[in-house]
C-alpha cells in the first residue's frame, strides 16, 4: 500500500507531518510510531532547511515493500556538488566526519548518492557532529538511504528502514 | 516571543522546565536555546531539566540540549534530566546519548545525585 501526502515547506509543517504519520502508521509495517516520526521527520526537516523554493511543496509517501519499509521525501534542493575528483562511480568520500564517526557518500550514477555510516563500536555521540546530524540520526535506524537528484526534476531522499 | 521555559531556583539547584511544549524540535528548538542561555545568564547552580510533557525530540532538540549541558559544564556545576519519556529515552538511546546525559525518574531523584 503506497500513502502519499504533500506538505508546505515549512518547519512549521512538522506538526501536520506527526498527525499525519499517527493515521497511516499503524497501516505500514509494524514500526514504533516515534521511529517512523523520528526518521520521516528528519528528512523533511532536512528538506526544508536545503529548499530553494520555499513556495513548493514537499512530498512524503510511505510504501511497504517485501522486506522493509520505503520512505521517500522530496525537496528542491540543489542536491549534492560531488567533489570534482570523485566524479567516477563507486567512489566514497566523507560527508561529515567527526575524529572516529563518518558519514560516507558513495556515487552510485550520475544522479544517485548512497550513504552509510562509519563509526567504531563505541559509537561517537551524534551531539557532537555540527553538520548533517539528521543524516546521521536516520543513518542509525535504516538499512538503507539514498539521495536521487536531478535537474530536470525533483530530488528525493529514499530511505529503506 | 512567547516563552517556552520555566526556571526555578532553589538553594542547591534550579529546575528548567517546559510550558506548553509537546516537542522539542527544529521548529522550537533554537528559540528555547536561546531562551534557556538568557536564563541561566546569572544562574550558578546544577541544573535539572525535567521533560515532563515532552513527547518528540529531533536532532535539533538534541543538539540544544548539549549545548546546554556544555554550558553548565563550562559554569564547573552538573546537570540532570528526568521525567523522561520512554519514547524519548529510545530516542536518546539511539542517538548515543544517554552516556552524556545522567536521567532520572523524578526531580527529587535528579536532586539527590547532585549531592
Amino acid at each position: 500500500m503506497l500513502h502519499i501526502h504533500s506538505f508546505a515547506c515549512k518547519l512549521s509543517e512538522t506538526n501536520r507531518l506527526a498527525e499525519w504519520l499517527r493515521i497511516v502508521g499503524p497501516q505500514v509495517k509494524e514500526v514504533p510510531y516515534h521511529k517512523l516520526r523520528f526518521m520521516v521527520h528528519e528528512a523533511f526537516v532536512n528538506a526544508v532547511k536545503f529548499s530553494e523554493f520555499p513556495d513548493h511543496e514537499i512530498v512524503v509517501m510511505l510504501r511497504n515493500l517485501d522486506e522493509s519499509l520505503e520512505i521517500i521525501v522530496t525537496d528542491t534542493g540543489r542536491g549534492f556538488k560531488l567533489p570534482e575528483l570523485k566524479d567516477e562511480t563507486h567512489q566514497t568520500w566523507p560527508l561529515a566526519k567527526h575524529d572516529e564517526v563518518q558519514i560516507l557518500a558513495e556515487i552510485k550514477n550520475t544522479n544517485t548518492l548512497s550513504f552509510s555510516l562509519n563509526e567504531p563500536n563505541t559509537p561517537v555521540q551524534v551531539g557532537l557532529l555540527e553538520h548533517h546530524r539528521g543524516l546521521l540520526s536516520i543513518l542509525r535506524l535504516a538499512k538503507q538511504m539514498t539521495y536521487h537528484f536531478s535537474k530536470s526534476s525533483f530530488n528525493y531522499l529514499r530511505i529503506d528502514f | 516571543m512567547a516563552t517556552h521555559t520555566k526556571l526555578q531556583l532553589f538553594d542547591d539547584y534550579a529546575i528548567l522546565s517546559f510550558k506548553e511544549l509537546q516537542n522539542l524540535d527544529a521548529n522550537v528548538a533554537l528559540r528555547v536555546k536561546a531562551e534557556v542561555k538568557g536564563l541561566l545568564d546569572d544562574v550558578n547552580k546544577d541544573l535539572i531539566i525535567s521533560l515532563n510533557g515532552i513527547e518528540f525530540i529531533d536532532s535539533t532538540g538534541f543538539g540544544s540540549l548539549i549545548s546546554i549541558l556544555k554550558l553548565i559544564k563550562n559554569k564547573d556545576k552538573k546537570l540532570a534530566l528526568c521525567m523522561v519519556s520512554n519514547e524519548v529515552k529510545e530516542l536518546m538511546d539511539l542517538m548515543q546519548l544517554n552516556s552524556i546525559f545522567k536521567v532520572y525518574a523524578d526531580v527529587n531523584l535528579a536532586a539527590a545525585s547532585f549531592k
